[in-house]
């Protein structure tokens, strides 16, 4: 009896609970977004006609090669801004050009439509062929203003084109603008890798028939090696600071890590003899290495704390991993794996967890991420074709941005 | 003699319970009535599905068709609605479940007897009969009609939401057919959309709240909760700007929204 009152009691409180749950649920829900790229136009700017057309192309193609954003205004004027307004534009850009002999003044502009007024306007001046820089600036902070991270117009890429005469090392602008060859006709060229500011490009040469690690600075021209041991010199890391590389070596007879300075002198050895030891990537912060080991039986992706010279392993899908690269947030690693016999890229949390897949067909390798983490360029190919490939960080759109059969390493800097 | 102490235990919980109980529930009837909103009960007639809505005034105590209108003693009005309330709780209750209209027409024959059942429990109530009366009675009630207590409890917690919100303004779609609330979020959702760098951010979410004015203009609105990505929550106010108005409520409507990315 007694015990029966309590179970009501019980049961009346539960109740109570309950219905006063759900009460608080009386609420609208939206779910099932469609994804879109931002719309924006940039009509043609104001000026002497073949610049001011010249400039608002590279504008818009900064823009495209955000990948996040829908670029339209190619051939409007900016008095038909109310176009585009009605089109659901939310965002306009306007420039002005002037032109003095080999000197040019820009002013351009960012509008939101719904304001009605610009959130963006800089003004430049210098010579005229420094005026795409201009446009690159300006519309990095124009992408930072829309969506809080900004561009990366202004920034280069370099990778290694493979030839029937050897292979060439590339630097280009990021829009593609003026490629140079800053080496050639030297056997293999692998892994090359821009210092954290960009000045400098570290990559393995076998221009004497054997592999070192070489260091090219751009400013200047000057060449060096920093490693040519006996056997293995390979897959140069910079370490954040710009002062120090960690690079793979088999001196010692197995392929371990070693830090080293830029002059070749050997700081330290990271690993020591546990399996193969290669490639790397370090965390923003210089504290961690991501290098890839068969330690565990396959390759796998590891991260190894340079402070206490803790090793821990970071995959543990999959049967092959490789090419860690660390987003220079560092809140995330992207990495090839191999998958039914071709390699997909994946991103993973520094710190563990699920990988994301963020490509699925095609094969992909060699992923580096983008100054500003948000997109990340790789060598493969898929239905598009086949070469350098750009993707947004999450996978959502890729893009073919540089055809060509034999298109190797790419490697990203900003040089802001 | 542990027996005993055992016993004694079990009863003095009990004893603390029940007492606990019968005060709680002596001072619900006795509190004042809570302010008229609740009577904003959204409860179109049947024919005419939430149309009705707009006209509807929201005067306080004209429990429409809850019963005859007899008149009545003061306390009897009160029970009437208290009835009333007791259907709404009821059809919110049901609302998740079935579409409207059918949980808007109570049958005549369940309020009646309700009503009934009803008059019971208050008369145990009254303040003049002694406490420990009033706990047996209130327990073997218990024992006896599990189900009442539950309808009590959630028309104790209904009151207790409008008292708390005396706004003159009904919250949270109270007073507003699923259906509306069901056509708001479809008009929303059909402008909502998100730049594609966030795919796949599945953690995402927001929480706004939204003022609606009776034509179904968006008044006011406010986050509750950020998404703590400022482009999703760009993304929320830019949906919000375009989607302005939204399908109309027909009485100014005060109520969250929660935005997420992937489709439940």
């Amino acid at each position: 009896m007694l015990k029966k009152a309590l179970f009501f009691l019980f049961l009346s409180l539960l109740i109570l609970g309950r219905v006063s749950l759900a009460e608080e649920s009386v609420h609208l829900e939206i779910t099932g977004a469609e994804v879109v790229k931002i719309p924006i136009a940039i009509p043609d700017f104001e000026g002497p006609l073949s610049l001011a057309r010249t400039l608002s192309e590279t504008a818009r193609r900064d823009l495209t090669l955000q990948l996040i954003f829908n670029v339209l205004g190619e051939g409007l004027s900016f008095q038909e801004a109310s176009l585009f307004s009605s089109l659901g534009v939310r965002y306009l850009i306007k420039g002005k050009i002037y032109q003095a002999g080999q000197y040019i003044r820009t002013e351009f502009y960012l509008y939101d439509i719904s304001a009605q007024k610009p959130i963006l306007s800089r003004a430049y001046r210098g010579p005229l062929a420094s005026a795409r820089y201009m446009v690159h600036r300006f519309l990095d902070e124009a992408v930072a203003k829309i969506s809080e991270t900004p561009g990366v117009a202004f920034s280069r890429v370099a990778y290694v084109r493979r030839t029937q005469k050897g292979d060439q090392l590339i630097v280009a602008d990021f829009d593609g603008y003026r490629p140079t060859i800053v080496a050639a006709r030297e056997g293999l060229i692998l892994y090359p890798k821009f210092s954290p500011d960009g000045k400098k490009i570290a990559f393995v040469s076998y221009q004497h028939g054997r592999p070192e690690v070489d260091i090219l600075d751009l400013t200047s021209g000057k060449r060096w090696t920093v490693s040519q041991y006996p056997g293995l010199n390979a897959s140069p890391a910079w370490h954040p600071s710009g002062k120090k590389l960690v690079v793979t070596l088999s001196k010692d007879g197995n392929i371990d890590l070693y830090l080293i300075d830029l002059r070749g002198h050997i700081l330290k050895r990271l690993t020591h003899g546990e399996g193969v030891n290669t490639g790397g990537s370090f965390s923003p912060d210089g504290k961690e290495l991501a290098f890839v080991s068969d330690r565990g039986g396959s390759p796998q992706i590891y991260i190894l704390n340079l402070l206490t010279g803790a090793v821990r392993r970071l995959t543990f899908r999959g049967s092959y991993n490789t090419s860690p690269c660390w987003s220079p947030l560092g809140d995330r690693l992207v990495y090839a794996g191999l998958v039914k016999g071709k390699f997909q890229l994946f991103t993973i949390d520094p710190n563990g967890g699920e990988p994301i897949q963020i490509t699925r067909e095609g094969n992909f390798e060699a992923p580096t991420f983008a100054p500003n983490g948000r997109l990340i360029l790789c060598q493969g190919q898929n239905k598009q074709g086949q070469g350098l490939f750009l993707m947004l960080s999450n996978g959502a759109i890729k893009t073919l941005y540089l055809r060509g059969k034999k298109l190797l390493f790419p490697t990203w800097t900003s040089i802001r | 003699m542990s027996a005993e102490w055992r016993k004694a235990l079990i009863f003095s919980l009990i004893f603390h319970l029940g007492f606990g109980l019968g005060i709680w529930a002596l001072s619900r009837p006795i509190s004042p009535l809570p302010p008229k909103i609740v009577k904003i009960s959204l409860r179109p007639s049947p024919s005419l599905g939430y149309e009705p809505v707009k006209k509807r005034p929201v005067p306080v105590s004209k429990a429409p068709k809850v019963s005859k209108p007899k008149p009545l003693k003061k306390k009897k009005s009160r029970k009437k609605t208290t009835n009333a309330k007791r259907k709404r709780a009821k059809a919110i209750k049901r609302k998740a479940l079935t579409p409207s209209k059918k949980v808007i027409a109570p049958s005549p024959k369940l309020s009646k007897k309700k009503s009934k059942s009803r008059a019971k429990t208050r008369s145990s109530l009254t303040p003049s009969v002694k406490e420990k009366e009033l706990l047996a009675q209130r327990i073997a009630e218990l024992k006896a009609k599990a189900e009442e207590r539950e309808l009590e409890e959630k028309l104790a917690a209904l009151k207790k939401k409008i008292s708390e919100k005396a706004s003159g303004i009904s919250l949270s779609g109270q007073g507003v057919s699923q259906d509306i609330l069901a056509q708001m979020a479809a008009h929303l959702k059909a402008f909502w959309e998100v730049p594609v760098i966030l795919k796949d951010r599945h953690d995402l979410w927001a929480k706004v709240e939204l003022k609606i004015s009776p034509e179904g203009k968006i008044l006011s609105w406010h986050f509750l909760k950020s998404s703590g990505d400022p482009l999703f929550d760009q993304a929320v106010e830019s949906t919000l700007e375009k989607a302005n108005p939204l399908p109309a409520p027909g009485k100014t409507l005060i109520i969250p929204a929660i935005f997420k990315i992937e489709e439940e």
